[in-house]
């Protein structure tokens, strides 16, 4: 029985992607992503340990306001008294939150009508490439801030705005890749076995396809923390008893010269995450496309 | 003093499971006004050879050996040295010839640009007219210069690649598998044309193709390739009248041509290049195969006038 | 003489070629690419039929169009299956079908109209929180979506009845879809899926389907229209999903019963072997699925009745008769191969896997392409074997397409020369072999290097290469390339151009050439005739260039002039019409020439 789990593993993409990864830590592409997958999940255990590591609570005045960094307070406290270490740690649940969900949302619209817009084309096609490259064309921070007044306040709301400013991307890039795809021989060959069209879909075309979405999936996260973050900053989409970085950076950015170390911290957890996401993206890129090429050169 | 000599040369390409020697310890001669047909199945190694020798191989590849021509080593010069060379001495011709030309470009521009490339002062009227000269010379009208390479068909691209090839008057050309995206009777065309080029310009051709038939009608010598090595050489009528390696005879046996009733074929697989058997890399599928072959590549011998054959039913 | 198993009659697939949006609004004609144009041949039981050419003439076109490959501009393929109708136990009621697409569809869209309707109610994200709501919050949608269930699978069913696999994906991709935003649709899912798919579906399995008899298809006719034979509802469902899933209609239709059970006689070898397998699927699994969509046709080949009716395959005899089928082709031991991919066997181990692949839904007919161009010299003898043996072992008959006249010899019965889209050459094999008849076939012949050096000769081969196949040259196709044309094969303007051209090929001729005729853009062909524009007083000294010219040129050309003349401002050159050319019988077979 564990000799066929392991065979499974060993033999599934899955277990064939994982391995390569691996191979591929000693390049520059793979320690990048090495590097970003390490602080993404050291963010992930901050967020989800932050009751209990997070030396006060962060909503409650726990010192004098507007102290400076010190021995009680390793990153000081707000004009409101609050732990600002407190508040980062804290601060890093509503991001991550929203951008995973918003992230899962965009990709189960987005990646399924791209599949299915572009394997059967027609005025279905024609019809949904309109429509998301007109979401396509605002811009992001924009859409989401109109969408955002529309829809109303709240965790979920916020993620579903977000998501809805990525779906297009997912479609673009899965449905052009579908079309490409579509032309390759060996999905003529199943069409010429009459194979049913879920398995097509799904065992012959999806596999090129998926490779894509890692690498979508990264550059649409690392973006998205910034649109919340500005939407948050905005004013727009969060209670505001729940701590979250923009709000953080909105509320103490006039304050940078005075309390510097209220609107530095929070801010910085942007920067970093941002960029370990794309550095993820970055890396998979460089790792993916090479086998794409290679598979299709062979 | 032969055009090219090749000695020793080994090719070791740096892939992602190991080194693969595409080529290995391999001699070669090519005289002037001779067509050397070199014959091989994929992965023998003959195209890495036939790019070994312009040095147009991807980075991180080892060349090892001696590559004389023109009384230089090719194998360690130096880029500069080796890029005055290619387009002008030397020349090769590719097999896709729509992948070779910049669609973006007119016949005219890259006329242009390969002459510039090796004299920047030419002058365009000048150069216009050897363009014109090359272009007649492969049977195209001249006044196609200004169009574009999709406005040609498959053979015309490739009689395009063929003129500018030879608009520096080469010593040397090497033809990788020229014809075999092409038609047959398009193929005997560029050919026979490729002949009389060799002739009116005094040329060495290196013919590389899998293709037996060709080597026979079109080439004056022929090497067998395998597995990176050559397994037996000599005059085309010498070889094919008596071939000598149990590979060559394999081969000719496998043919199909007008004349064939039986089909026969080789046993086995062609040989993993990153873990090639032991000795002789042709000793698994040999009919005639004995202990010895296992043991170490066999030393290449001239049982007759003009032959070479690594094959220890030979020593 | 047996019945032909496939007959083909005045077939043309013409391809239109894309206008710009420029060019649609400047009018004028569309045009198209005259792939096959107007190929008659029957195929008989048992034998190997070559269809040979060099690339443009159509042959890989006309294979592909005898499994519904490629549209059908005119023209009528019919295929005869000598076999008994069979006796079926599966059939749909409609009612039944109603009632299945109702639930499945519409639980799709359930959870599709769940997610839309948080979307507006904007709950707060509370991730374990749904046990704090009161039942009342959600019920109620809850009702008010599974009406709309009803009447979206009803109206889905009435527009288009697909088989419920693909409801099944969507209303778990709409599951999954709600979950996210609302996670009371675990609780709905789960309840759903129970009901559905595991209790449901038993019971409406018998509903729907009930034992009888369905006639399976043994005689099919593909025509321009679609596949002929078939129910009136078939044709219905393919027109709009013709319309409603755009222009490329053949290969993107929803898979119609007719086309399926096509397939299951007709299959098809590429000549790519590494390109037609899917690199992400191991050879066991690709063959799997070839047997799985063909399983009733691969027991009911096995008349042990016992295994009548099965719904859904069961592994172990995929796997065993997938093992049996690369023992066939030769990739032993068998189970070795089986978890191997793609990438890891030889190109001639891969083409053996298409060949199994192909083979396994027990066809009757099996399109080659090409099947060993692209396999090494040593390894085609070894392939071509294999496809003989399964010849006779399953006795099949092969359409084998080839540009190698030499393969085709050896492996073919009889043959078709094409050339531009038409049959030149058809009949026994050997025949043609000893005695060629059509010049292009001479040609051919001709070209072939031969791997005997004793037996180098002077080639004489015609010359240029095969035209474009949107404007075919007028009468016979190869009239311009014939070494032995006639007068009356065909030539027109634009041979008169090209003859221009030629005589501009010696550089010191061409200035002359030059002045005296004029540009070679100055001059137009027209159908028969080539005009060019001149001065008035120019006039009769270009008339005269044109007539030395035509002195010159070769016989068949000079010959076909019907009339030199000048008119105002513009010189003509017009030729005769042609001589209407038909396939004629000849010493045992057709050519399509002139000379006979």
């Amino acid at each position: 029985m564990a000799t066929v789990t392991v065979d499974i593993v060993r033999r599934s993409m899955m277990g064939r992607a994982l391995r390569v990864f691996w191979g591929q830590s000693k390049t520059v592409a793979g320690i990048l992503v090495w590097i970003g997958l390490a602080v993404v999940l050291a963010f992930v255990a901050i967020a989800f340990l932050a009751p209990w590591i997070a030396p006060y609570d962060p909503n409650l005045p726990s010192g004098p306001p507007g102290a400076a960094p010190s021995a009680e307070h390793w990153f000081g406290t707000n004009r409101l008294g609050q732990d600002v270490l407190s508040r980062t740690l804290w601060g890093a649940r509503i991001p991550l939150s929203v951008v995973a969900l918003a992230s899962a949302i965009s990709l189960a619209i987005g990646a399924p009508l791209g599949l299915v817009s572009g394997f059967y084309g027609g005025y279905l096609d024609r019809f949904l490439v309109l429509v998301m490259d007109s979401i396509y064309a605002f811009p992001g921070l924009l859409l989401a801030i109109v969408v955002a007044a529309v829809i109303g306040p709240g965790v979920v709301n916020v993620s579903i705005v977000i998501a809805l400013v990525y779906v297009p991307t997912y479609f673009r890039v899965i449905r052009n890749h579908v079309v490409a795809v579509k032309e390759e021989l060996f999905v003529e060959a199943s069409e010429a076995l009459a194979l049913p069209r879920t398995t097509v879909i799904g065992r012959y075309v999806l596999p090129s396809v998926a490779q894509n979405i890692p690498v979508i999936f990264s550059v649409s996260a690392a973006d998205a923390i910034l649109t919340q973050a500005g939407l948050s900053f905005l004013g727009l989409g969060l209670p505001v008893d729940i701590p979250d970085w923009g709000l953080d950076v909105s509320r103490y950015a006039g304050l940078l010269q005075t309390m510097w170390w209220a609107v530095f911290f929070p801010g910085l957890m942007i920067i970093i995450l941002t960029t370990s996401l794309a550095f993820i993206s970055e890396g998979l890129n460089d790792i993916l496309n090479p086998l794409l090429r290679r598979k299709e050169a062979r | 003093m032969s055009l090219l000599e090749v000695e020793g040369l080994t090719v070791t390409y740096a892939s992602r499971d190991g080194p693969i020697a595409a080529v290995r310890d391999l001699d070669l001669v090519l005289e002037r006004g001779q067509t050397l047909g070199l014959i091989g199945e994929s992965g023998c190694g003959k195209s890495t050879l036939g790019k070994a020798i312009l040095r147009i191989l991807p980075e991180g590849t080892q060349v090892e050996g001696f590559i004389r021509f023109d009384g230089k080593n090719l194998a360690t010069a130096d880029e500069d040295t080796l890029e005055g060379y290619r387009g002008r001495n030397l020349s090769m011709i590719f097999q896709d010839p729509m992948t070779r030309l910049d669609p973006l470009m007119t016949v005219r521009k890259h006329f242009i640009e390969l002459i510039r490339a090796h004299e920047p002062d030419a002058k365009g009227a000048g150069a216009i007219t050897r363009a014109r000269r090359a272009l007649t010379a492969v049977r195209i009208p001249p006044d196609r210069l200004n169009q574009y390479p999709h406005e040609f068909s498959g053979g015309m691209r490739q009689r395009i690649m063929i003129a500018l090839a030879l608009v520096f008057n080469p010593s040397l050309l090497i033809a990788d598998e020229p014809t075999t995206s092409l038609d047959v009777i398009v193929e005997a065309q560029i050919l026979q044309l490729l002949n009389s080029i060799k002739q009116d310009f005094d040329m060495g051709v290196l013919l590389i193709t899998h293709n037996l038939g060709l080597v026979s009608e079109y080439a004056d010598e022929i090497a067998v390739m395998y597995a990176g090595r050559i397994a037996e050489r000599g005059r085309v009528e010498d070889v094919f009248a008596e071939p000598l390696h149990p590979y060559t005879k394999g081969l000719l046996e496998s043919v199909i041509g007008l004349e064939t009733t039986a089909l026969k074929s080789i046993p086995g697989q062609p040989p993993d290049l990153l873990n090639p058997p032991s000795g002789c890399p042709f000793h698994p599928r040999c009919p005639a195969a004995m202990d010895v072959c296992s043991t170490a590549f066999p030393p290449t011998t001239h049982p007759r006038v003009g032959r070479d054959v690594a094959c220890y039913l030979y020593p | 003489m047996a019945e032909p198993l496939l007959r083909v009659r005045d077939l043309k697939v013409h391809y239109p070629l894309f206008k710009g949006f420029v060019q649609r609004l400047l009018g004028g004609g569309s045009r198209y690419v005259h792939a096959v144009d107007g190929v008659t041949f029957d195929v008989l039981p048992g034998e190997v039929f070559g269809l040979v050419g060099e690339s443009g003439c159509g042959k890989s076109t006309t294979g592909r169009v005898l499994l519904g490959l490629a549209p059908i501009t005119e023209g009528e393929v019919t295929l005869q299956f000598p076999e008994p109708e069979r006796i079926e136990s599966r059939q749909v009621r409609p009612l039944g079908l109603l009632l299945a697409c109702l639930f499945w569809w519409g639980s799709a869209a359930v959870y599709v109209a769940n997610g839309l309707a948080f979307l507006l109610a904007s709950r707060p994200f509370l991730p374990f929180g749904f046990l704090a709501s009161p039942p009342s919050a959600w019920l109620a949608p809850w009702l008010g979506l599974a009406a709309l269930q009803a009447v979206f699978g009803l109206a889905l069913w009435a527009i288009v009845p697909w088989s419920r696999r693909p409801a099944r994906w969507v209303a778990a991709y709409g599951a999954v879809l709600s979950f996210l935003v609302f996670p009371w649709g675990l609780v709905v899912l789960v309840f759903e899926t129970v009901l559905f798919f595991y209790l449901g579906t038993p019971a409406l399995s018998a509903l729907i389907r009930r034992s009888g008899r369905l006639r399976t298809p043994s005689h099919f006719a593909l025509g321009p229209k679609g596949i002929v034979e078939g129910t009136a509802a078939e044709s219905k469902a393919t027109s709009f999903e013709r319309w409603f899933l755009g222009p490329r209609t053949v290969r993107t239709t929803g898979l119609s019963w007719i086309l399926q059970e096509l397939r299951s006689r007709v299959q098809i070898i590429y000549q790519d072997p590494h390109g037609a397998l899917n690199p992400a699927l191991t050879l066991g699994e690709m063959l799997e699925h070839a047997l799985s969509a063909h399983w009733d046709k691969v027991i009911a080949a096995d008349l042990d009745s016992s295994r009548k009716g099965v719904q859904r395959p069961p592994r172990e005899e995929i796997r065993a008769r997938a093992l049996e089928l690369f023992d066939d082709v030769g990739l032993r031991p068998p189970e070795q191969f089986y978890a191997k991919r793609p990438t890891e066997i030889s190109g001639g181990q891969q083409q053996r896997v298409v060949i199994a692949r192909a083979i396994a839904p027990n066809p009757r007919l099996l399109v080659a392409d090409e099947p060993v161009a692209l396999l090494d010299m040593s390894i085609r003898a070894k392939v071509l074997e294999l496809m003989l043996d399964l010849k006779r072992k399953y006795g099949l008959t092969y359409v084998f397409i080839t540009h190698d006249l030499a393969t085709a010899k050896l492996m073919c019965d009889r043959i078709a020369i094409m050339y531009l889209g038409r049959i030149v050459e058809m009949g026994q094999a050997s025949r043609i072999y000893a005695d060629p008849k059509h010049p292009y076939t001479r040609a051919l012949l001709q070209a072939i290097p031969i791997p005997d050096p004793r037996l180098r000769r002077v080639k004489v081969l015609p010359k240029g290469e095969v035209p474009d196949a949107v404007a075919p040259p007028a009468g016979c196709r190869f009239h311009p390339r014939c070494p032995v044309a006639l007068p009356s094969c065909g030539w027109e303007g634009r041979d008169f151009l090209s003859y221009l051209e030629e005589r501009r090929l010696d550089p010191e001729k061409a200035a002359q050439e030059e002045r005296a005729l004029g540009a070679i853009e100055a001059w137009k062909a027209d159908g028969l005739a080539s005009r060019r524009k001149v001065r008035p007083s120019e006039r009769e000294a270009v008339l005269a260039r044109v007539r030395e010219a035509l002195a010159q040129a070769p016989e068949p050309l000079a010959k076909a002039v019907a009339e030199v003349g000048a008119q105002d401002n513009v010189v003509l050159v017009r030729f005769r019409p042609p001589d209407p050319l038909a396939p004629k019988e000849v010493e045992g077979r057709t050519v399509e020439c002139l000379l006979y």
